[in-house]
Formats: structure tokens, sequence, C-alpha cells
């Protein structure tokens, strides 16, 4: 084994450790970016998940299908608060009037996920079981309006006062390579149900 | 071997790198995928109302229309609209409606006339319907909206039905002088077709609905509407006698044929009877009768022609009692002797089926007598007034006594009327406080031909 033939193995090794290293560090950054950018994709999916199923349901506040059941469709929302609703509506489409609530829950039921900002979105027909989706929700804010474009201060003592809605939603992943939460957000400005204003 | 492990090492982060590639373009993708999803379901929504926004007001427009819209382009989308509306007649492409030759009002007829007809029948005072048919919630018109945008489409379903005057809690044609003001409480729906002024903070519990806008004054300027506020709604006072006459199963007239005036008392039993008496002209009052009252006006409707009534009692059953001028001073009032009520109430019995209506074609008035003198005064019914006001007499109001005219139903009527004496800190010192609730089963349910308004009104949107 002459001179040159050790400067030869002596280079190989040099780039062939270099090449490993690249391969390591591209290992690594591809797996961060892999979990980041599949991080955004549920998180967005969540988000037009929620937003789909919020506008189907806020949209039909006083709404039912036999509209002799809802008199005084001016009197649907039951309730309001700034992270709950609680209204009437015919959810499926049955003539029934069903009682329909929606509110976050408290971060502590989702202890075991280690985003500490997330928590449920309850979605409850009726005296149903309470059923909570995970899907990431870190905001669920509410805010609403009178007829001339008021904001309407909390307590809201008088329901029927509700002319438009303001729906703030936050959603994040509910895990996060470093601890670097993907999150979106949504705003509906001026959410208006129809049945409100009917008669 | 050197070469083919280096072409191999480059094939392999080629390799590597085209698959980590390919899987941040799937992800970017799905990201994009989403929300060109909600956004062509967004936008095909906003096509659907659209349509149905576009077809409410046709109908709103035009009380007959259901040519709907086909494939029209819009939006960058397609829009279908259906409409199905029984206003507009029977399968041949008649319109029924009931024809009141002008001037010459006893020769009312059913008839069919073309689509096209139809408003100039209206504008002559016709009106939809067979004559003799209470067209009231029988007639519905329907409305499918379909957007389609992008291959997907969203469907809104609009209910529309005529409304009547009933449902309202207040009417009042133009509000000349009584404002609203801070103390007065409104239950139920509330119109009126002028300009609504409000001095300070009155409290409207239902709708409220203006033609010509609202005006705030006096201090804080701050109206409450709790069931919302909308302006813009045209909603003149109608009164058409001669339809409420010929569906009138009992009719009190001046039988001599001399176009006397003639005053009739209907005093109500509680057990379903109704004991009555009428003087024709200067005449005496005849014998009084007692007869159930599903006898003496077997579908309700009591019709005093050029005359005015008298009424006090408890009524048990449907009844609507108008009494009409026709021309003849001194005629087409309503008077309340004393207390009138349902024999079952339906504030303690939501499923009371105990239902009044009263029509006058002046005014309405609790008259002032010595059964109302110094007390409280009850009325239980739906009160229509085409030229005047409802209230009490000027010696009620101006009684050294303050009580409280406790009204459940609801007033129609041209103009509001004060009820009492007030003091300069807005109090009222004697005559009879307002106070009014509302019969919400009037939201459903209406007196026996009860008059409608000729307009549609939403009554459910499906999105």
């Amino acid at each position: 084994m002459g001179f040159s033939t050790l400067i030869d193995i002596l280079g190989s090794t040099l780039v062939g450790g270099m090449l490993l290293l690249i391969l390591l560090r591209m290992n690594e950054a591809a797996t961060k970016n892999t979990y980041v950018y599949g991080g955004e994709v549920i998180v967005q999916q969540s988000l037009v998940e929620a937003v789909t199923l919020l506008e189907y349901d806020f949209r039909k506040v006083g709404y039912c299908k036999n509209w002799q059941k809802i008199p005084d469709p001016t009197k649907s929302i039951v309730s309001a608060d700034s992270n709950r609703i609680v209204f009437l509506t015919d959810s499926n489409n049955d003539m029934i009037v069903d009682t329909m609530k929606y509110y976050v829950g408290p971060v502590s039921e989702l202890s075991e996920t280690p985003n500490p900002r997330d928590r449920f979105l309850y979605r409850v027909i009726n005296n149903g079981t309470p059923r909570g989706v995970n899907l990431g929700v870190t905001q669920f804010k509410l805010l609403y309006y009178d007829v001339f474009g008021n904001l309407l201060p909390f307590p809201i003592t008088k329901p029927g006062q509700i002319y438009t809605m303001r729906i703030d939603l936050k959603i994040e992943n509910y895990a996060a390579y470093n601890n670097e939460y993907s999150s979106v957000f949504w705003r509906q400005v001026r959410l208006a149900a129809r049945n409100l204003r009917n008669r | 071997m050197g070469g083919k492990a280096a072409i191999f090492l480059v094939l392999g982060f080629s390799l590597i790198f085209l698959v980590v590639g390919h899987n941040f373009n799937g992800l970017t993708l799905r990201v994009m995928d989403n929300y060109s999803r909600y956004f062509i379901e967004t936008t095909a929504y906003n096509i659907a109302v659209s349509g149905a926004n576009l077809a409410a007001n046709s109908i709103f427009m035009d009380k007959t229309w259901e040519a709907g819209y086909s494939n029209v382009s819009y939006q960058g989308g397609t829009l279908n609209v259906f409409v199905s509306n029984m206003a507009a007649g029977n399968t041949n492409g008649k319109v029924t409606i009931c024809h009141i030759p002008p001037g010459n009002s006893s020769a009312r007829h059913t008839m069919s006339v073309s689509a096209g007809a139809v408003a100039a029948h209206l504008a002559h005072g016709d009106f939809l319907g067979a004559c003799d048919a209470n067209t009231n919630f029988t007639q519905l018109a329907t409305i499918v909206s379909e957007g389609t945008y992008e291959g997907v489409t969203r469907t809104i379903i609009v209910e529309l039905r005529p409304s009547n005057f009933a449902k309202y809690g207040n009417y009042y044609s133009n509000i000349s002088s009584a404002y609203p003001a801070t103390g007065d409480t409104f239950d139920g729906p509330f119109h009126t077709n002028g300009k609504l002024t409000t001095s300070g903070s009155p409290v409207f519990l239902g709708k409220v609905s203006t033609k010509t806008g609202l005006t705030k004054t006096g201090t804080p300027k701050d109206p409450k509407f709790y069931g919302g506020y909308e302006s813009g709604l045209d909603l003149p006072l109608v009164f058409d006698t001669t339809g409420m006459r010929a569906n009138a199963s009992k009719i009190f007239r001046d039988t001599t044929n001399t176009n006397k005036k003639i005053d009739v008392k209907l005093y109500f039993n509680s057990d379903g009877t109704v004991t009555f008496q009428q003087k024709i002209g200067t005449g005496s009052w005849s014998t009084s009768k007692t007869q159930n009252l599903t006898t003496l006006a077997p579908n309700g409707v009591i019709y005093v022609e050029r005359g005015n009534v008298y009424t006090k009692g408890v009524v048990n059953g449907n009844v609507t009692i108008a009494a009409t001028k026709k021309g003849t001073s001194g005629a087409g009032g309503v008077y309340f002797e004393d207390d009138f009520t349902y024999a079952s109430d339906p504030r303690t019995n939501p499923n009371s089926d105990d239902l009044a209506g009263i029509i006058a074609e002046e005014t309405i008035r609790i008259q002032s007598n010595s059964n109302t003198l110094g007390k409280n005064i009850t009325t239980m019914a739906s009160m229509y007034c085409m030229n005047g006001t409802i209230g009490p007499e000027d010696g009620l109001v101006n009684q050294n006594f303050l009580g409280n005219w406790n009204i459940f139903g609801g007033l129609i009527a041209n103009d509001l009327r004060v009820t009492a004496n007030y003091n300069n800190a807005g109090n009222p010192y004697k005559g009879l406080r307002f106070v009014h609730k509302y019969d919400e089963r009037l939201l459903l349910k209406v007196p026996p031909y009860f008059p409608h308004t000729n307009n549609f009104e939403v009554v459910s949107w499906f999105e």
C-alpha cells in the first residue's frame, strides 16, 4: 500500500463521511418538514370541517321543516354567551324541533395531548350525552350584534336582539415537532341566520 | 468499481429527494384542495341564496309569479329556481281570483284570469283565490333555488304564505303624535306603515317593521328592539268589507231597506251562547234572544251593516264581529261595555281554542259607563280598526281613577290613541294604563275570516 493509496482511502472516507452527515441531516430535516407540513394539513382540514359544520348548523338557527312549530323565530336563540350558545333548530330536517348547544370544554379535558391549549368542541343535540370532538380547537369565541350592527354586551339577557354573529375559531395541531404548533384562524364576520328574520 | 458506486449513490440520493419532494407536493396540494373545496361550496351556496332572494322578490312584486329561472349563468356558475305558487292558479295556467266589479260589489264572483291580468285586477280591489274561500294559511308558495358551481350544487328552499293582520300585536298605519316613549312596552310583532318615531327608550318585544324607517328622539335615543327590526315593508291597511259580508254567517242589517243605522248588542256567555238584541234607526230594542254561538253564526262571522256593536262577556268559541259604516254617519264602531274575555284563559291554558276578532270600519272604544268607571278593564281579542283608533272613551281617560286596561291580543288601527293622562315626569296619574300582552296563538291561528294583508311573508328558509 503506497502513499497515494492511503490518501485515496482517507479522501474517500472524508467524502463518505460528509455524504453520511448530509444524509443524516437531510433525514432530520425531512422528518421535521413532514411533521410540520402534515400538521398544517391536519389543522387546515380540521378547520374546513369545523367551519363547514358550524356554518351548516348556525345558518339553520330557528329553522324547522314544519315552520308552525317555531311560530316566533326571534325566540330561537335560547341563550348566548361568548363561548357557548343554545338555539332551536331542526337538525335532521324531520319536522321535530331540536335544541342544539355549542360550547368548548376546559383545557384540562385534553391534558393527555402535548398541546396545552387544545380543548373539546362540543355539539350537543337535545339532552344527548355531550360528545366532544378534538379538532384542536384552542379558541371558540362568539360575539353578537343587534339589527343596527351594535355589539351586544355580555351577559345577553334578551337573545331576541341578536341579528348577526361573529364567530372566531382558532385551531392548532395537538402535537408538534419541537413544540412548534401550526395554527389556523377563521372568522365569520357577520353570520346571519335567515330564519331569525322571518315573519 | 468506484464509478458504479458513485452512480448508485447519485441515483439513491435522487430517489430519496424525489420521494420527499413528492410527499411535500402532496401535502401542499391537499391544503389547497381543502380551501378550493370550501370556496366552491361557498360560491355554489351564494348563487343559491341569490336565486332565492331574486325569486322571493319576484313573488313579493307579483303574487302569482312562478316562472322561476332556468340555467341562468350567474357568478361563474349556474342558477336554477323552481317555484310552486298556489296563488298562481290551477293546472290550465289560469289564476283564480275573486272579481269585484268596481261600483257593483254585490256582483262579485269567482273567475279565472291569465297571470298577466292579475295585477290589474288586484289594483281595483280584487283578491286572489275564490270569493268564498278562506285563503288564510291555505296558499303557500315554495321556492327551490339551486346554485351550481364547478359541479357542486347547493339548494335553498324558501316557503312563503299570505300574511294576516291578526299576527300583529300592534299595527298602526301612521303614528301621528302618541310616539312610543320611555316606559312603553309593545308586545308581539309591531308595524307602522310610515316612519316610526321613538322618544327615549321604549321596548319592543316582538319584531318591528316600518315602511319608511326610524327616527330616534329624546334621551337616551335608545329604543329596544328585542325581536329585531326591518324597514322598507309596505303593508297598507286594507278593509274588504264586501268579502267579509259574503263570508258572514250572521248579518244584522236594516231589514226595512231604508238604509237606517242599526245598533246591535252582543253579550257573550261563558257557556257558548250569545244574547243579542238589535235596534233599527231610532226604534226600540228588540226582545233579547239567546242562542248558541255556533247556531247564530256557524262559521263564527257576525257582520253588522251600517251599524254599531255593543258587546261584553265571555267568549266560548271562535268569533269575528265586524261593524261597517257603508257610508252611514255614526256607524262602523264597536263598543265594549265591560270586560271581554275568553272562557278558557290562554294565559293559563295555552291550548285554549277561544279566539275573537273585533273589526270596525271606524273606531273601537271601551265605553265609559257604570261597569267600566273606577275599575280595571280586560279585553281579549285581536282588534282591527280601519279608519280610527282603538281605546277608552274620554270619560275613562279623564276619570279620577288610575287603573289598567289589560289587553290580551292585538291592536291593528289607523293611529295610536292615548289612554291616560300623564304628569310632567311622564307617569300616568288618571285614566287607564295601557297594559298589553300579545296572544302568541295569533302567530299561527286567526279569528274567522280576519283580514289578510294581500302580501306574502317568508315562513321558512332552509339552507
